[in-house]
């Protein structure tokens, strides 16, 4: 893992038995950690500007299509 | 004592621990099918959900315009592709214990964080007036005022998240999500020939006669009727409010196994149910609004079977406002940071999730009771919409899946890639297909 390892940590709550039952990265205060940004190579970024451009594109033609449909008698 | 150090434990916390601590002894005691009962739900749910009520008109326009030749199998198919999908947000949700939501805000940044959970507000509310529509629609059949219809269905939302408990909600969704299978009650009740469904599923024919425009819309309406942005926010973001870890995979399997199997039965069943429709060649092209399907089929089925069909639409509707409001709570409580995002939670404690899981209801609900406004074309673009939005969604959670610093030992296996690959780009050419037909036809070139 490359952010800080929560599996390890001990939290000492006196509610010791409850709590076994969940994993320590289970529990809201280290779930709530964010995690750092995904390393990208250059075929997810890729990936990442077309999907960009897809959903640029078709939403144009989505909006206007369901713009059209609004405005025709029903 | 609690040291100073330790973070402090909140009731969320020790309500998800109490429903593990279950777990945790049905599993030492090798009760399995108690494990298995624990455990089941998210994966029903977002399938039984997810044959909402635009998705079973959607069936039901196929069955009706095409008969059971090619949509049967068809169906059966996207299912299969639903299951390949959901698998891996149960999974992303067992390992990480985050949202899908949140995970797409904290791995790829803020602009795909908000700009995802900014899609799926918009869908599921356009797709939330659907459902709306659907339970109007249900109970008009029986004589119900369209505002008591409405004021039922936000009803039923403001009651589920009431309780402060996931389990509780659940349970609740779960009990609900069961009746989707009166549809099977109605098929039956439409005699179909099994030798005609034998022959359908084994050679996908006889194969669809009509315009390329009309198929290429209900394809990908199909499409959209099962494979949508929602359940991927949804399974995953219930996964970790239910408290699924690693050892939980082979169960979470089996929820969405199940809930694949139910979801794909209830929607062949409702293929076959306006079947003979398509038999008698009645026109459907103005049944989606209105009681249309129940009132044609009430002289080709009787009037139990279209009071059936009615019904199942009800149903539909409000199992879907109940899973697409949450979906749609927990994907703004994640992206809000420090914002509750759990049913066990109360509202105190998380308003942003309460206020948009029954915002979106109420927003809907007022939608359909404008005097006035186009429902049928919002009814006939809400699957459309889910279906061109899905694929940036299935990116991020191949990326996600594949991710090994997320996910360890659990990452996607070759099998879980090639497929799961081979869906996305299928669901872009279907999307993408859909979009520039609608959008030909809107601009009159045909």
């Amino acid at each position: 893992m490359h952010w800080p390892d929560i599996h390890r940590r001990s939290f000492g709550h006196p509610d010791e038995e409850l709590v076994s039952a969940l994993e320590p990265d289970q529990i809201v205060a280290a779930a709530s950690h964010p995690l750092p940004r995904a390393r990208l190579g250059r075929a997810a970024n890729a990936a990442l500007w077309a999907v960009r451009v897809f959903v640029l594109l078709i939403t144009v033609l989505v909006v206007y299509t369901f713009f059209a449909g609004l405005s025709a008698p029903s | 004592m609690t040291s100073t150090a330790s973070p402090a434990l909140t009731a969320e916390d020790l309500s998800r621990s109490r429903d593990r601590q279950r777990v945790v002894a049905a599993r030492s005691k090798g009760r399995r099918s108690t494990l298995l009962w624990l455990l089941v739900g998210p994966g029903v749910l977002a399938m039984l959900g997810e044959n909402d009520g635009p998705s079973m008109l959607s069936y039901a326009a196929s069955g009706a315009q095409y008969g059971i030749g090619f949509f049967l199998p068809f169906i059966a198919v996207t299912f299969l592709a639903a299951y390949v999908v959901q698998e891996m947000a149960m999974r992303l949700g067992a390992v990480t214990h985050r949202g899908y939501g949140e995970l797409i805000f904290q791995r790829f940044g803020p602009f795909w964080g908000w700009l995802s959970a900014g899609d799926l507000v918009v869908t599921n509310l356009v797709t939330l007036v659907t459902e709306v529509i659907a339970i109007r629609t249900g109970m008009a059949y029986f004589g119900v005022p369209p505002i008591v219809a409405v004021g039922c269905a936000v009803l039923l939302v403001a009651f589920s998240t009431s309780g402060g408990r996931y389990w509780r909600w659940e349970r609740l969704a779960m009990g609900l999500a069961l009746f989707n299978l009166i549809f099977v009650a109605v098929a039956v009740l439409a005699r179909p020939s099994p030798v005609a469904i034998g022959h359908a599923m084994a050679t996908w024919t006889p194969l669809p006669q009509g315009t390329w425009k009309d198929f290429t819309m209900i394809l990908a309406s199909n499409i959209g009727a099962t494979v949508t942005p929602w359940m991927l926010f949804f399974q995953q973001s219930a996964s970790v409010d239910k408290g699924l870890t690693p050892r939980d995979i082979g169960q979470g399997r089996l929820d969405t196994l199940i809930g694949t199997g139910l979801a794909a039965l209830a929607g062949c069943a409702t293929v076959v149910a306006a079947a003979p429709l398509f038999t008698h060649h009645v026109d459907t092209s103005q049944l989606q609004g209105g009681t249309g399907f129940a009132e044609a089929l009430r002289p080709l089925i009787g009037a139990p079977g279209a009071a059936l069909f009615a019904l199942g639409l009800v149903e539909a509707g409000a199992v879907a406002m109940l899973t697409i409001s949450a979906s749609t709570a927990y994907a703004v409580g994640e992206v809000m940071g420090g914002a509750g995002h759990s049913f066990n939670r109360s509202i105190r404690e998380a308003p942003a999730f309460y206020a948009a899981n029954l915002g979106m209801a109420v927003a809907a609900g007022a939608v359909v009771l404008i005097p006035g406004m186009p429902l049928l074309a919002i009814a006939l673009n809400a699957n459309l919409l889910a279906t061109v939005l899905m694929p940036a969604a299935l990116l991020f959670l191949l990326l996600m899946a594949n991710d090994k610093d997320l996910m360890g030992a659990q990452v996607n296996g070759r099998w879980a890639n090639g497929l799961g690959w081979a869906i996305a780009a299928a669901v872009t050419v279907a999307g993408a297909a859909a979009a520039i037909t609608a959008f030909l036809s809107a601009i009159g070139v045909s």
